[in-house]
């Protein structure tokens, strides 16, 4: 294909991309409005309450699987790796909404629930934004399959207190040689304080 | 050397490290190595309703066969399971030490000993599970974030560590600890946990003597320390006084090492497939090597895998029964119990 004929294939296709954009817009105002009725039917036991719902499925025995983002999301630091915890709970129930079990309690990838699907199977997969990990567990709710790894640690900007000097400096005048990884103390400045942390070069 | 020019040299080196990448793909160079057949244990482990593992960062047992996996779930713990599987306790709930768990390793008193390197700590729990030592301590709440893992480590203190990575024991009880990320050492302790010496620093260097990530180790009965180097590609061995003995490079990256205890002791080294990455896309095929202790190999057995039976990350090994080798596996965040048949084993000629 010469460099002119490339060029016309490109413009025929643009072209005809374009109309079919426009031929759905146009269809549109002859959708007719599909009834329903709306009933709230999941029966939650005391004290589990339904965060923020990222994600629902049903299985082939109309059992309704809901990913949420609830409880308490939370980051703890041991050494300078914020390490994530929690956030998000998968949940099953039958089909008249009663409450049957909660599946991956205090799951190490279950962080900001994104979504969760049923396989033809009945396997329940549910995929999970923060620690960018896809998990799959059988019908009996045990774990078959992980795709993707959590970090072992997030990037997090380091807060330096209000009016106080450069963080790194101040750790360092108050805890000399108390720890073993102190690493920018003596070159310490308040803009790499500000830097999201770098992560560590090797994990695991 | 002029200070002047070690200066410029730790600067270079430094350079090179960040410019490299995380790991160095390293095909192991033993060829013809005979395949031992294995079987593993189907449902070993038999969690209680809502209880899952993360990821299976230590297994070891103790001499009542009870098997002890140190996971990181949503929060690190240590949990103990009969000979059968079946669950029996967590230990440590909620102590100070546990943040990201490394390593779990049962010395010859039956005592249960955590590596965490998400507070710098080695925490030993008697059978009873009551915590009895710990070597290193955590930074203090919020002082530790601002501690950066970027940058030239400070020199290497006596009784801090820097993301240790394991531990083991010498026929007389003294205390041996890879250290680890940040600090790159083994170091001696007594059996009251006094220092006694280290060998390599907080520098990583490749000479003899020096680690690039010590990630693992094990003690024979004559007191020898067997290191995983494992950024280096290699395992160095060393005398009781961790004076320099031997270096085997032939078996892929060391990730994990472990030393059968009896009167012919077997040495196990793992070559996982980095994490994150998928079977079969790197040099390093996830297999174990077994091995005397002066560095012959005998069989390797498994591969990297995310099928029951084959290894997704091999971290850890316990090898108490050296026809029964259990694995913690990261990326697959299981324990398995491989049955070796080294008998059937095809006769071929090591190297």
């Amino acid at each position: 294909m010469t460099p002119r004929q490339k060029m016309l294939a490109l413009t025929a296709a643009a072209a005809i991309a374009a109309a079919a954009a426009i031929v759905p817009l146009t269809a549109q105002s002859a959708v007719s409005e599909i009834a329903f009725d709306s009933a709230d039917p999941l029966k939650w036991p005391a004290n589990i309450h339904l965060g923020e719902a990222a994600g629902v499925a049903t299985n082939s025995r109309g059992d309704v699987f809901v990913y949420t983002r609830t409880g308490h999301p939370t980051m703890t630091f041991g050494t300078a790796r914020p390490f994530a915890h929690g956030g998000s709970r998968l949940f099953q129930f039958d089909k008249t909404g009663k409450f049957v079990r909660e599946i991956g309690q205090d799951s190490y990838g279950f962080l900001v629930a994104q979504q969760v699907r049923v396989d033809p199977q009945d396997n329940v997969w549910i995929v999970d934004r923060l620690s960018s990990m896809v998990i799959k567990f059988d019908p009996n709710g045990q774990i078959q399959m992980l795709l993707g790894r959590k970090s072992e640690s997030e990037r997090v900007p380091a807060v330096a207190p209000r009016g106080a000097a450069p963080p790194a400096r101040w750790c360092w005048w108050s805890a000399p040689r108390s720890m073993s990884t102190i690493r920018e103390a003596a070159g310490g400045s308040a803009r790499s304080a500000f830097a999201p942390i770098a992560p560590a070069a090797s994990t695991s | 050397m002029p200070a002047l020019f070690r200066r410029a040299f730790s600067v270079l080196g430094l350079a090179a490290l960040v410019a490299s990448p995380a790991f160095a793909q390293a095909k192991a160079k033993a060829q013809n190595v005979p395949e031992i057949p294995y079987e593993s244990v189907p449902n070993l482990l038999k969690m209680p309703p809502g209880l899952y593992l993360g990821e299976a960062m230590g297994v070891a047992t103790n001499s009542k066969g009870h098997i002890f996996v140190f996971t990181r779930s949503a929060n690190t713990r240590l949990f103990e399971f009969d000979e059968k599987g079946n669950y029996v306790r967590e230990l440590g709930v909620g102590n100070y030490g546990f943040e990201f768990a490394h390593s779990v390793r049962v010395d010859p008193q039956d005592n249960i000993w955590a590596v965490d390197e998400g507070t710098n700590m080695v925490i030993k729990f008697n059978p009873e599970g009551r915590i009895v030592m710990v070597l290193g301590r955590r930074p203090e709440a919020a002082l530790g974030m601002l501690t950066s893992p970027s940058g030239p480590a400070p020199p290497a203190e006596k009784y801090t560590l820097g993301r240790p990575t394991d531990v083991g024991w010498d026929p007389q009880g003294n205390i041996f600890v890879s250290d680890g990320y940040v600090n790159h050492r083994v170091v001696k302790y007594d059996k009251n946990g006094r220092f006694l010496k280290q060998v390599g620093s907080e520098r990583a260097g490749s000479e003899q003597g020096q680690f690039n990530l010590p990630h693992g180790l094990a003690v024979d009965a004559q007191g020898n320390v067997y290191v995983a180097d494992r950024s280096n590609n290699r395992m160095q061995v060393f005398d009781n006084n961790l004076v320099f003995r031997a270096v085997y490079d032939n078996i892929g990256t060391s990730w994990s090492v472990c030393v059968s205890p009896g009167p012919h002791q077997y040495l196990f080294t793992s070559n996982s497939n980095p994490n994150g990455n998928g079977p079969g896309t790197w040099e390093n095929t996830g297999e174990i090597y077994k091995m005397e202790l002066d560095g012959k190999i005998l069989g390797r057995f498994g591969h990297a895998s995310k099928e029951f039976g084959g290894f997704q990350v091999v971290h850890m090994m316990d090898c108490r029964n050296p026809d029964q080798i259990f694995v913690a596996e990261i990326e697959s965040w299981r324990v398995q119990k491989l049955m070796l048949k080294p008998q059937a084993a095809k006769v071929a000629a090591a190297k």
